[in-house]
């Protein structure tokens, strides 16, 4: 009998294979709820987390959207609140904002030795990502991308020594420029008799062209009289680098009417040049 | 050396951890269909030159017996290949060299029959005998009876 065991098998298989049709199909729907039961209940689950994901990715970019457009309002209502009465209010509350789709989402595929200066991101020209773009996440701004490949790009952040932001204070309107100094960040410029305090906020301010207004940038940490004309300001940024591993980026179609604007302002400045020497010195 | 595996006994526990891996193995394939080799055929080569006949068919059938459920309109014809495939493997045992030669040998030919069955997939092909050393040493240190044991 175990001799001839193997031929059994062989038969049984054989019988399987020339079976009608229809009995193999009727066959195979009752057993291939029990084959098939563990691969395609992980294979379900696998698919239930892929979606979650995108899902949350999703949200994760609406989030970062209603955060800019929270920190413009607020930053609307700050100035509204500045306005005088006879001065129209929709002038002064006109802002770009960002909504979910604006948004481009790139994972954050690799950094430089520091972890916080460079970010390698794998979004690159053909993902509309282009140089000087700003990068954001849902709790504030991240820096800027500085070189744009076809599938890669490099996002210089708020800790590289090379990039300065200019910033505003929430609470008093002061203009300051952030600048990292080591493993530092510094506002600059800030007069000895200028009013701060430690905790307030500071925001984009908008100038450059490169980063929109009123993204939260840092609170102040610390506050340091200096023999010198400018206060030695400490920042704490609101965006912690090594805990992130994605950054939103805002996409052309809104910053492409930016880069209009800014072609036509210093249009207009060099137009006005030729007639009073001294905008120079405003530029 | 290998009849000496097949004199002894073979523990039912033994033999239900090589079904249970199978099965492992069937179910891999079955969710990433496209970019995982076929690691259910290298370990049923392994189990049909390592096993007697009977052993070897039994596994044979029931890989065949799995794999038939993923497409029931030609029901049968994986059940039929792989029980011939490893019977006759597992009756030819002896007359093989146990080398990684001769396995990378049987596997490729078996990939063949088997795609002339169901279909070739080029990656799958490639990957699966450019991991079958790799996987069949790593079965050996798990098992310690396979065609390679010392």
């Amino acid at each position: 009998m175990r001799r001839w065991s193997p031929s059994i098998l062989i038969i049984i298989a054989a019988v399987l294979f020339f079976l009608p049709q229809n009995t193999k199909l009727q066959f195979s729907s009752f057993t291939q709820k029990f084959v098939l039961f563990v691969p395609s209940s992980i294979k379900s689950r696998l698919l239930y987390l892929r979606e979650l994901k995108d899902k949350r990715d999703e949200l994760e970019k609406k989030l970062t959207a209603l955060n800019i457009q929270i920190a413009y309002l607020r930053n609307a209502l700050k100035e509204r609140a500045n306005t005088p009465d006879s001065f129209p209010l929709w002038e002064k509350t006109e802002y770009e904002l960002p909504s979910p789709a604006s948004l481009v989402r790139a994972n954050i595929i690799g950094r430089d030795h520091s972890l916080r200066c460079f970010l390698l991101i794998d979004k690159g020209k053909r993902d509309s990502v282009y140089e000087n773009q700003p990068a954001v996440v849902p709790e504030g701004i991240v820096g800027k991308v500085i070189k744009a490949g076809d599938h890669f790009s490099v996002v210089e952040t708020f800790h590289s020594p090379y990039l300065k932001i200019a910033t505003l204070n929430w609470r008093t309107r002061y203009l300051g420029l952030i600048s990292a100094s080591g493993k530092d960040i510094k506002l600059a410029y800030i007069p000895s008799d200028c009013d701060l305090k430690v905790g307030d906020t500071l925001l984009t301010a908008g100038e450059g062209g490169i980063f929109p207004k009123g993204l939260i940038v840092g609170l102040i940490k610390k506050i340091t009289p200096t023999k010198e004309l400018f206060l030695d300001v400490d920042i704490q940024p609101v965006v912690d680098l090594l805990k992130i591993d994605a950054v939103y980026l805002i996409t052309k179609t809104e910053r492409k009417e930016k880069a209009l604007e800014k072609t036509e302002m210093e249009r207009i400045i060099k137009e006005l040049e030729l007639k009073i020497p001294d905008v120079i010195k405003i530029k | 050396m290998l009849r000496d595996i097949e004199k002894k006994e073979i523990s039912p526990l033994y033999l239900i951890l090589t079904f249970i891996l199978l099965y492992l193995f069937f179910t891999i394939e079955t969710i990433f269909p496209f970019y995982c080799p076929e690691f259910s055929l290298i370990f049923l080569i392994l189990s049909s030159l390592t096993f007697s006949p009977l052993i070897a068919s039994l596994l044979g059938f029931f890989l065949g017996f799995l794999s038939d459920h993923l497409l029931p309109s030609f029901f049968g014809r994986y059940s039929l290949f792989f029980t011939l495939l490893s019977f006759a493997l597992s009756s030819l045992k002896n007359y093989l060299i146990p080398s990684y030669f001769y396995l990378l040998l049987i596997l490729f030919f078996s990939l063949l029959l088997k795609g002339l069955l169901g279909g070739f997939h080029l990656i799958k092909l490639v990957l699966t005998l450019i991991l079958a050393i790799p996987f069949t040493k790593l079965i050996r240190k798990i098992t310690h009876r396979t065609f390679f044991a010392p």
